[in-house]
């Protein structure tokens, strides 16, 4: 399966910070990638790499195999781009910009646009300004995915909407964009869980891993031990058990490395006397709690 | 160019408001430069092309900031433009709503004021180049800022910056800065600032262009105050020719042996100096203007000297009778005009020759005279000459005279308009100057039109001359 981006150690400094660390990520075709990450951990710089919107440090990466300091009309006439924090021509009205927007496109499809307009009730007729945050989102999803788009980029689309909003919006995108292959980087990882495929966690510009979201999700798991007394805590935690905490007569931790037989061995070996080891699956919102809070403290280390 | 017509629509839808203001003040001062002619005096001499002058920068800025080249969050950067088609697009707007109104105007204004535009072509075209060039500064602030407010800042910036350095650095220094530069670098300023948008265009390197823009923003005020000072100074004086045709004039001391001093003496001037002279090989149709000096020797150097003027009341007819004027009390020392002295005079004779002429009624149109502008008289019982040029300034070896064309130039006394300016900074809202001459008695009027062709140095050495006796009354 070929990567529609891919970045070799991409880096971006600004002056003496750097936001992007070596940053290599390949997103698989037709994948829904979600970029995750605490706040200013370098998802939106990295974004604006791969769109040629600022000059990598050093590093390169890759958009639709080519090389994304030389994008042209050819490639961004394959992508849509929807950001947050996009500055929108004001003064047009809902209709006037998708009409100005198509002649731009060879792929743009009249019917398509029209029925995202109507889906998302979109009144033609406002302009821009005038429209709420919700709406000129939708505006700018509509005017990126009428031409049926090979890459959809999303910049935290979901900040500042209501949960309404981030529906239809999730909706409308996985119903019209089948097949495509969509890079997303959010805060609102309860909502990517529900459909993101793929994972990436980017913490400090350095990506801590990259990986498909059943994996993820198979690989992380708090763990339970529960005793009839107090256990001793032992000396020689192993590295891949984040977040211990212990309460009375009960261990909790999560694995990072989960796999039943050896975390379940493991238990055994440092907590002889174990009661009940109980394994509970967790949610992307937890393991990404789990990930920037061990990220914290190894920092205050 | 489909891509770019695109834009340009947008564009033109977008701008509108500065379209329409455009045209409007564009219509405005052409009308005025028709049916008025500004003094510079008037408000509305000032206000009008301050006015229209801010709405094109207005008009250029927003046609660039419809995609804002500056920041990184525009709608316009993840989508499919073809920079050359961006660029293309701006420039057609600059063009199209920007010089063509005005080219459309100076033809309307030339022609309503006696001038063939068809003509005038050349100088035409010109003119445009120098409008592109003044829209040059807009164009690079525009592409410089993201917004209204910061591209208004920035122009008032730039143009505080430049006058500061007038004041800074004085006419030597920025004198001595456009000669080196022969009067070139601020338009090949405007030309590389047009290049650096266009490349800026083309690669959407917004740091890159911002720090050459600030680099080059720290020279151009200098540059361009060099070309805001030269436009301010004064028209050259025609040099002096040594045309071989009038190698044969020649000026002689020439009293009359019978009555050396006609003028009575309770009629006379005290100190005003009229040495008669007369001139030798004078072809007859030529008329003189003015220049001379007075100097008076004392063992062959100058001890005292001062100007003076060939009298314009004499004229150089067949005879060759003239006076040459001076006041001697001046800078002589006490008692130098009663002492015999030897007395030079040095004269830079302005060789007039009568070119075309009309006859003028107050009241009718502009008559266009080749090479010389057009004229008329306005109406009223004291009509004024009125005058015009196209595309310059008065040239300064052109006079005229009103009635007998035999008579001595009058001198080009015009008031009226500012001088075109040779600055990219400033462009002249009309492509005429207009200018006020002489007041006539109402009637018609013999309007001649003549040109200098040559300027001629002579010299008159009289030895031992009593300057006392040469005290004459002001003509």
């Amino acid at each position: 399966m070929s990567s529609p981006i891919v970045t070799h150690n991409l880096s971006k400094s600004f002056r003496h910070t750097e936001a992007v660390h070596a940053l290599s990520l390949a997103v698989p075709e037709g994948s829904i990638y979600a970029l995750i990450g605490p706040n200013g951990a370098g998802k939106t710089t990295t974004i604006k790499l791969l769109m040629n919107i600022l000059r990598a440090s050093s590093g390169s990466a890759e958009i639709l195999g080519r090389d994304s300091r030389r994008l042209s009309p050819r490639e961004f006439a394959r992508i849509g781009y929807v950001s947050e924090n996009q500055e929108m021509p004001e003064w047009m009205t809902v209709d006037y910009f998708l009409r100005y927007l198509k002649p731009f496109y060879p792929t743009w499809d009249d019917a398509l646009a029209a029925d995202l307009v109507r889906q998302f009730e979109l009144p033609g007729d406002r302009k821009l300004r005038h429209l709420s945050r919700g709406m000129r989102m939708k505006a700018s999803l509509a005017s990126s995915l009428a031409y049926r788009p090979e890459l959809v980029v999303l910049d935290e689309p979901f900040t500042g909407l209501d949960a309404l909003v981030r529906d239809e919006f999730t909706r409308t995108l996985l119903d019209r964009a089948e097949g495509t292959t969509i890079l997303i980087s959010s805060h609102d990882l309860a909502e990517i869980e529900n459909f993101a495929s793929h994972v990436g966690y980017i913490e400090e510009g350095r990506l801590r891993f990259t990986e498909e979201m059943s994996v993820l999700a198979d690989r992380f798991r708090q763990v339970e031990v529960t005793f009839d007394a107090p256990p001793p805590v032992p000396a020689n935690w192993p590295a891949d058990w984040m977040k211990p905490d212990t309460a009375a007569a009960v261990v909790r931790f999560i694995d990072s490395r989960f796999d039943r037989e050896r975390t379940g061995a493991e238990v055994r070996r440092l907590f002889p006397t174990a009661r009940t080891v109980d394994f509970h699956a967790m949610s992307l919102r937890e393991i990404f709690v789990a990930l920037a809070m061990a990220g914290r403290h190894a920092k205050a280390a | 160019m489909r891509q770019a017509i695109h834009i340009f629509r947008k564009d033109a839808r977008h701008c509108w408001p500065y379209i329409a203001a455009v045209m409007a003040l564009t219509a405005v001062n052409a009308w005025r430069s028709v049916h008025e002619a500004p003094t510079g005096t008037h408000i509305l001499d000032v206000l009008i092309p301050f006015l229209t002058v801010w709405t094109w920068w207005l008009a250029a800025g927003s046609a660039v900031h419809g995609e804002s080249l500056a920041g990184d969050r525009r709608f316009w950067i993840t989508r499919p433009y073809s920079g050359m088609s961006l660029l293309a697009a701006k420039l057609l707007f600059l063009v199209a709503f920007l010089a063509v109104p005005v080219l459309f105007s100076d033809c309307v204004v030339l022609a309503a004021s006696g001038f063939n535009p068809f003509l005038l072509i050349p100088g035409l075209l010109l003119r445009q180049c120098d409008f592109l060039a003044f829209l040059a500064l807009p164009f690079v602030m525009a592409a410089f800022t993201r917004v209204t407010r910061e591209f208004l800042v920035a122009l008032i910036l730039f143009w505080a910056a430049c006058y500061a350095a007038t004041f800074l650095l004085g006419p030597r220094v920025l004198g001595s800065l456009a000669e080196s530069t022969h009067g070139d670098a601020p338009w090949l300023l405007c030309a590389a600032g047009f290049l650096l948008v266009a490349w800026h265009y083309a690669s959407r390197r917004t740091g890159a262009f911002k720090a050459i823009t600030i680099t080059l923003g720290v020279l151009a005020p200098i540059v361009m105050a060099s070309s805001i000072m030269i436009a301010g100074g004064t028209i050259p004086s025609p040099t002096r020719s040594d045309d071989a045709r009038y190698r044969s004039i020649a000026i002689r001391f020439a009293p009359d042996p019978d009555h050396p001093n006609p003028v009575d003496a309770a009629s006379r001037t005290k100190g005003l100096i009229g040495i008669p002279v007369t001139f030798a090989g004078w072809p007859s149709h030529l008329l003189v203007g003015q220049l001379a000096q007075a100097s008076v020797l004392d063992r062959g150097r100058v001890a005292w000297s001062c100007t003076g003027y060939l009298d314009r009341s004499v004229t150089t007819g067949p005879d060759g009778r003239a006076l040459v004027l001076f006041v001697a009390d001046m800078l002589a020392p006490a008692g130098a005009t009663a002492a015999a002295v030897d007395l030079r005079l040095s004269l830079d004779l302005h060789i007039f020759e009568p070119q075309e002429g009309a006859t003028l009624v107050p009241g009718d149109g502009w008559t266009y005279l080749s090479g010389f502008g057009s004229i008329r008289l306005s109406e009223g019982p004291a009509s004024t000459l009125l005058f015009r040029t196209a595309l310059t300034t008065p040239r300064p070896e052109w006079r005229y005279s009103l009635g007998d064309p035999s008579l001595y130039p009058v001198d080009g006394e015009w008031s009226g308009a500012a001088a075109f300016a040779n600055s990219p900074m400033l462009f002249q809202t009309s492509p005429v100057n207009s200018y006020r001459g002489t007041a006539t008695t109402a009637g018609p009027v013999v309007f001649t039109a003549k040109r200098q062709v040559a300027v001629v140095h002579r010299e008159l050495l009289i030895r031992q001359i009593h300057l006392a006796d040469f005290e004459t009354r002001i003509p």
